[in-house]
């Protein structure tokens, strides 16, 4: 026996040196191609678990469901319309259980609740307004034309009948929101394109193309008396309202120049939450309007109908130039102005009142 | 305790083991080099040289951690920089990383210097080496240059 260890050993222990040393080659290789792999997913994106669905805001504490747990609620299937945001009618069968099903089952419900933000796997999150919680019902679909979601994660949550931005691929939180996150107390209006030399236009890369764009930080930093508000919302000039929290708001842009401006984008941003030619973005105290967008619509080429759009009520109001002049506005010099484009430049003009005003800012007085 | 005679008496009587260990060992340090130095990165799938141009096939990946984007860099010997890179396959998101074939993307590494490795900026590029993502695919932006870097660097290795 010891004879035979006196001849193996030597070539056992020479031998695992050789496969340890090979292996040692082929596993650097591999590692290389395992880090070139890691690297481009380094982000939270890969951390959040997105076979559970998270629900905030209900009690203290967030209660959850599984994959498993939400498939054990009547089945809800549908056949389903969506509209995008490029006009496209998108359809499919689905298979989800109710929100209303979810809840009851934990005690819960919808009511009283003004928003609820859905939040997905890629940083995507929207607010579902009231009047949609209110009179649509919610699903948290687990199955799509037969098949179960596995790339995004396992639920998508979807409207019927609502537009596609509310179909949200990889839902893995909803957040219910009680208080009144977006400020209706406009006093102020800011025109967009009359900023003139308060806001700086950087150049902002979008596909192919460099356009100009401004930072709402700066934005806000210049124009916003902030107060408690926690949110901002845009309204589109397709219709589309939406709303994103102030952290969002701070590290996003608004594209001024070029295809789909003015647009709310950020680099990081998903792509569904970008808002297309806004009209209205509204903040705190203030409200930013796009001119281009207000003269393009019939609707709002009148002083007097913006100001009813934004909640403004007041009887006076004072009218700031790019120049700088002042312009008190009450009576006939509100409700006879119109918003006008002349070339690239746009004005607030009243014939009757003689008035013409490259306006830059309205103030409530 | 062995003695010192018996311990003399065990190496004498393996001298043969001994001697194919040492030369075990010489070919697992020959194998070694072979793979680390002689050998190409994995990510590298074929590289080769063509009419004043260093093509490399190389692989990488985006958004999709299951299939790599392939691309195809060619570098340009005498000047040292990219002259053409091209998406073999990829099988990337359609609305967001499917923009990483066009031709405005693609445009943007021509002429880089392979000297220094390429870095990913979201907005506008400040210095020569950066490079602007697709609006919207970060990722897959990102998978894309990597790829392109690991071209760079085995070209650099190479021509050392």
């Amino acid at each position: 026996m010891k004879k035979f260890l006196k001849k193996v050993l030597p070539l056992v222990i020479s031998a695992a040196m050789v496969l340890g040393i090979v292996g040692c080659s082929t596993n650097g290789s591999k590692e290389q191609t395992d880090a070139n792999k890691s690297e481009s997913n380094d982000d939270a994106q890969s951390a959040v678990p997105t076979d559970v669905l998270v629900i905030n805001g209900l009690g203290d504490e967030s209660i959850s469901f599984t994959l498993d747990e939400v498939k054990a609620f009547e089945p809800y299937a549908k056949e389903i319309k969506s509209l995008t945001s490029s006009g496209e009618v998108k359809e499919a069968s689905i298979v989800g259980a109710t929100l209303t099903d979810m809840l009851e089952s934990k005690g819960y419900s919808t009511a009283n609740c003004d928003s609820i933000r859905i939040v997905a796997s890629d940083g995507y999150e929207i607010a579902v307004p009231k009047d949609v919680i209110e009179n649509k019902e919610i699903i948290i679909a687990y199955e799509e034309n037969g098949e179960e979601y596995t790339k995004f994660g396992a639920f998508r949550s979807v409207i019927p009948d609502e537009r596609a931005m509310y179909w949200v691929r990889g839902t893995v939180e909803l957040n219910f929101e009680y208080s009144e996150t977006v400020s209706n107390d406009i006093k102020n209006i800011v025109f967009m394109e009359n900023m003139g030399s308060d806001i700086a236009l950087e150049d902002y890369t979008y596909y192919e193309s460099v356009d100009k764009a401004m930072s709402i930080s700066s934005l806000i930093d210049t124009y916003v008396n902030i107060g408690s508000a926690t949110s901002g919302a845009f309204v589109a000039s397709d219709g589309l309202e939406t709303e994103q929290t102030l952290d969002v708001l701070k590290a996003a842009y608004l594209k001024m120049t070029g295809e789909n401006a003015p647009l709310f984008i950020s680099p990081d941003m998903p792509k569904g939450m970008q808002v297309k030619g806004v009209k209205y973005f509204n903040v705190g105290d203030t409200c930013f309007a796009s001119l281009s967008m207000l003269c393009a619509s019939e609707e709002t080429t009148e002083l007097q109908s913006v100001l009813s759009d934004l909640g403004m009520t007041g009887a006076s109001y004072l009218a700031i130039g790019t120049d700088g002049s002042e312009t008190s506005l009450q009576g006939t010099a509100v409700s006879g102005s119109t918003f006008e484009a002349e070339g690239d430049a746009f004005y607030l003009v009243n014939d009757e009142e003689s008035i013409k005003i490259e306006v830059k800012t309205i103030q409530q007085q | 305790m062995p003695s010192l005679s018996n311990r003399g008496g065990f190496l004498l009587g393996n001298r043969k083991y001994i001697q194919i260990f040492i030369l075990l060992v010489f070919l697992s340090i020959l194998v070694h080099v072979l793979l680390n130095v002689g050998g190409k990165n994995q990510d590298v799938i074929d590289a080769y040289e063509e009419n004043g141009f260093y093509v490399q096939k190389v692989q990488s990946y985006g958004y999709n951690m299951e299939v790599p984007i392939v691309i195809e860099v060619k570098i340009n010997m005498k000047t040292n920089q990219l002259s053409e890179v091209q998406v073999i396959s990829h099988e990337e998101t359609e609305d967001y990383g499917g923009y990483v074939t066009e031709e405005w993307f693609l445009n943007r590494f021509i002429g880089k210097a392979v000297k220094d490795s390429l870095q990913l900026v979201k907005i506008m590029p400040k210095e020569e080496n950066e490079v602007v993502a697709i609006t919207g695919a970060t990722k897959t932006s990102q998978g894309f240059l990597n790829g392109v870097n690991i071209a760079m660097e085995n070209y650099k290795k190479e021509m050392e």
